[in-house]
């Protein structure tokens, strides 16, 4: 099952979590340097280290196809879109994915669904045993893990939590967040491009700081924000619905009513409601907008992942798509996922 | 904190320089550090973290054998795995392969201080493979065996001394 569709800690407020680990092998030359023949050389020898893992060729993927994946957050999109040899090993049952000659010649991934980063840790690390194993991994004792680009240099490690702050956000609080963040060596960024947080108000927090601080301690700083920042978030939402009750539950009807009864839909749009109805089912306790039970965060989560446009135009048969094709397509598909008052 | 240059601004980016040895440090706003050509996000851009920002570039000139400084005459080193050199290194702001860590250790040294500062590696070690973890332990088995058996012999224990060394010979064929 993907990430996305699953039940998870705290998923009112945090997504998933996920742990990264860059690696890179002795010998092998990196990024352009690497020859095509050494890429396929990587790619073929981590297949034997790998067990249980399904491998896809990026370089032999059809263009769609590799950016749904990056959709997904399951590769990163400089990993879809490029044309050397290159492949993901995948394990969708345990989340772990594992990018073979992205910017490093090994990047492993782990993702859990909801608030787990220790879990996500423990998993990546799990992951890594076989790679480790099989091949002679860059290390030294001053620098910690080499990799490709210095800034990555120590533990090589990512821990990041996708979060969503719709509260915060409109408080307007957000910049001076990411200011105490970065004192924390910790940085907020828009999971969907520049500027495209005041929209979803989806953002992922992570760690800046790989050298000279270890992975526990990578870990547990991380945690510490985070869970400062989901008892703000959580506050400042039922702060917000106990001031004016009727406004916040007028919006979320609406943006239900939107998703639920257009006939074309933006992604913009989409996100836009998506907010609301997301923000609506997880103050079921406090906040009567009229939103079915059927409607969950797991259900909504889903919905926002297939109204992508690659995930959306792969669900629809892989042909080619035109923007309006896909407004009407993303407006029946919700129409099926969310509405109870659907015709369709 | 106030901006050290325009004085107005709060400070968001905190800027050290190294000329000819001597350290100065400055807090910066936005504004002022993108007039000055540095990232305004108060990051460093790939091309930044080695000399390609006009800053940058100052600063890695001011250190010796950062670029090769004596003209075409001048051999330049080469990493022996991948075959990069410094200025290449550089350029892109990026290593050729693990070994350039090694071979350009130096000269990479305070790239690496200034993004990070001057701290070392703490954290886990790579897990070894199967066969280096035999290794090693048949190394420290052999070790304590052998230690035990100087102190037989200096205990004139000659037949615990045969006894062990037996042991050894067993372990190490
Ligand atoms: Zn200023
Ligand atoms: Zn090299």
């Amino acid at each position: 099952m993907s990430w996305y569709a699953e039940t998870g800690n705290k998923c009112d407020v945090v997504l998933s979590s996920r742990v990264r680990l860059a690696r890179s092998i002795e010998g092998f030359p990196m990024g352009e340097r690497l020859s095509d023949e050494q890429a396929r050389e990587l790619c073929d020898r981590a297949g034997d280290a790998l067990r249980g893992f399904d491998r896809i060729d990026f370089d032999k993927l059809d263009p769609v196809t590799a950016a749904a994946y990056a959709e997904e957050h399951l590769v990163s999109a400089e990993f879809a879109s490029s044309k050397s040899p290159r492949a993901l090993y995948k394990s969708d049952a345990e989340g772990d994915y594992i990018m073979v000659c992205e910017e490093d010649h090994f990047r492993i991934q782990s993702i859990t669904r909801g608030y787990s980063v220790s879990d996500a840790y423990e998993r990546a690390k799990r992951a890594e045993a076989p790679i480790a194993s099989a091949f002679p991994v860059a290390f030294d004792n001053d620098l910690g893990y080499l990799t490709h680009c210095p800034t990555n240099l120590g533990t090589a490690m990512r821990a990041s939590v996708m979060m969503f702050l719709p509260a915060l956000t409109r408080r307007g609080s957000i910049p001076s967040l990411s200011r105490q963040l970065s004192r924390l060596g910790l940085t907020v960024r828009g999971m969907y491009g520049e500027g495209s947080e005041a929209v979803c108000c989806i953002y992922q927090i992570s760690n800046q700081v790989t050298l000279g601080i270890s992975e526990e301690e990578t870990v547990s700083k991380l945690c510490e924000a985070v869970d400062f920042i989901i008892d703000q978030e959580r506050k400042c939402r039922l702060d917000t619905v106990s001031r004016d009750p009727e406004s916040a539950a007028d919006a979320c009807a609406r943006a239900y009513g939107t998703l639920t009864h257009a006939r074309m839909i933006s992604c913009r749009e989409f996100m836009e409601k998506f907010v609301d109805v997301r923000l609506a089912a997880s103050l079921r306790g406090s906040l009567d907008a009229g939103i079915p039970e059927s409607v969950t965060l797991e259900s909504l989560d889903t919905s926002l992942i297939e109204c992508q446009p690659a995930v959306l135009t792969l669900l629809s048969g892989g042909g080619e798509m035109t923007p309006r094709d896909r407004d009407i397509r993303r407006a029946s598909l919700l129409r099926g996922r969310l509405g109870g008052a659907s015709d369709n | 904190m106030l901006c050290e240059k325009c004085g107005k601004n709060e400070a968001t980016i905190r800027y050290s320089e190294i000329v000819n040895g001597k350290k100065t440090e400055m807090a910066l706003c936005g504004e002022c550090a993108a007039a000055m050509g540095l990232g305004t996000d108060g990051g460093f851009g790939l091309g930044d973290l080695f000399g390609a920002g006009t800053l940058f570039s100052n600063i890695f000139g001011a250190i010796p054998d950062a670029r090769p400084q004596y003209g075409a005459s001048h051999i330049e080193k080469r990493c022996p795995v991948c075959g990069a050199s410094m200025s290449e290194i550089a350029k892109r702001g990026k290593v050729g392969c693990a070994e350039c860590y090694r071979t350009f250790k130096s000269e990479l040294a305070p790239s690496i201080r200034r993004i990070h500062g001057d701290v070392k590696y703490v954290g886990d070690a790579p897990a070894k493979s199967e066969a280096e973890n035999q290794l090693l332990e048949k190394k420290q088995k052999l070790e304590s065996l052998r230690r035990e058996l100087r102190e037989a012999i200096e205990k004139e224990d000659f037949e615990r001394a045969a006894e062990i060394r037996d042991n050894i010979r067993k372990i190490d064929s």
